[in-house]
């Protein structure tokens, strides 16, 4: 099987070759593992899908996303060649019309894909879903999440600053993949409220802004709805003015575990905050009142005069992540682009 | 030993297979006497922009319309407006907004 990317020969020497590749663009200012064709190989050895095979248009470049090229950029962000499939099932999702990558791509907005893993996948290839998932430590989370943004620059020609017009970004932009803290959750796994069996492999891939943490200690349901509650009450964030949103609650198991032990199953609590944060109309400006407007021509989604969260509490999403250790969970708001989609793991 | 590296390119190039790969329209030679469509997602001050565009199209390139397509900020152009671009429209400037 040839591989059909073009070669570039440079001097072997490491310091150089990671120079090259920053001067050309095509990293994210950290250094890269040098993506030689034994190296591709091996990558492309973790799916058993053809290197030319096309998973759709990386916008807005509208190169075409082929197995090759997210080996490629696999290699260079360290990845594993077992994690094929995850990025392989991602980028299923986010070529689809309909998940907007192109305005994602290009949005001063600051935002990025986050990958939600559930199911045996995690265990198999080591994904973090306890202490500091969403920081560094770990293999998978951070290659997986580092691989996604390589492709969406070099493939999707998102480069910072240029095309990608983000106004400050964050750091989940270097990569957010975490694991679903299913055995500490004492909910179902979130997967299973998408449609799959709990026995399933399931990426859900949503857009998602800089999270903002939602910190409490108490050990008491009425303070942690309490502080929930307010936390989630911004005007300034992405969902307020996109009443489709999928916003992420990403509950530590702590917190899921004091909620549960009152009566609050996921769906309790989507509720809740369905019917508890809800902002006055004149919280938010000018500005982000126009926003607001019917994006489909509808009218503007109030409750009681008053604007709810989301259009319907199954659009938050609550996800269990974290260890048991501190009182913190976090919010990251979702709106305009990248409303969260599933999608089983094949190989 | 050679003192080279071989690496592979990581930035889209035209690598599918040639079945997938899809047929662009010709490129206009010349704006003069085109119907030309500009779709935006209704953001922030792009209004103003778009009217801007319109009156250059029209008094620099010689265009003979310019139609102005607003969009939602949350989906994209619907299947009814890209059939009406395409059977309409000479040219279309896409993607603008955030």
């Amino acid at each position: 099987m040839n591989l059909a990317s073009t070669r570039i020969s440079l001097a072997d020497d490491l310091d150089a070759v990671i120079e090259h590749f920053h001067r050309q663009g095509y990293t994210d200012g950290l250094p890269i593992v040098p993506p030689t064709e034994a190296r591709v190989r091996a990558m492309l050895g973790g799916t058993g899908r053809a290197a030319h095979a096309s998973l759709g248009r990386i916008e807005p470049s509208s190169h075409e996303a082929t197995i090759e090229k997210i080996a490629i950029n696999a290699v260079m962000a360290g990845c594993r060649p077992e994690y094929m499939p995850v990025l392989i099932a991602a980028f299923e999702i986010m070529t689809r019309r309909e998940w907007l990558l192109g305005s994602m791509q290009s949005t001063t907005n600051p935002l990025t894909p986050m990958l939600i893993l559930n199911g045996p996948i995690r265990q198999q290839l080591g994904v973090n879903c306890g202490a500091g998932v969403m920081g560094p430590g770990w293999q998978a989370n951070a290659t997986i999440g580092r691989a996604i943004r390589l492709v969406l620059l070099n493939v999707g020609g998102a480069a910072p600053g240029d095309v990608d017009k983000c106004t400050q970004g964050f750091v989940g932009k270097y990569g957010l993949c975490v694991g679903e803290n299913e055995e500490e959750s004492p909910w179902p796994a979130f997967h299973t409220t998408r449609g799959f069996a709990a026995g399933d492999s399931v990426v859900t891939a949503v857009g998602v802004n800089s999270s903002t943490s939602i910190h409490d200690s108490s050990d008491r349901w009425e303070d942690l709805l309490k502080t929930l509650t307010a936390s989630l009450i911004s005007p300034g964030t992405a969902n307020v003015v996109d009443p489709y949103s999928t916003p992420v609650i990403a509950l530590n198991p702590l917190h899921a575990r004091i909620l549960a032990d009152a009566g609050y199953t996921r769906e309790r609590l989507q509720q809740h905050i369905f019917d508890r944060c809800r902002i006055a109309p004149e919280a938010l400006s000018g500005r982000r009142t126009v926003l607001r407007r019917g994006e489909h021509g509808d009218a503007v989604f109030m409750v009681d005069g008053q604007i709810p969260f989301t259009n319907k509490a199954e659009q938050i999403l609550i996800v269990v992540t974290g260890s048991m250790a501190g009182g913190h969970s976090c919010y990251l708001p979702n709106g305009h682009f990248g409303y969260a989609q599933s999608k089983q793991i094949g190989d | 030993m050679s003192d080279r590296i071989e690496l592979l390119l990581p930035i889209g190039e035209s690598t599918a297979a040639p079945g997938a790969r899809p047929q662009l329209a010709p490129r206009l030679q010349s704006l003069a006497g085109a119907t030309i469509g500009i779709v935006w997602n209704g953001w922030h001050c792009m209004d103003v922009l778009t009217r801007e565009l319109q009156r250059i199209l029209v008094a620099e390139h010689g265009a003979k319309e310019v139609v102005a397509l607003q969009t939602g900020t949350t989906y994209p152009m619907r299947e009814s407006e890209l059939l009406h671009a395409r059977d309409h429209w000479d040219a279309a400037i896409v993607g603008l907004g955030t």
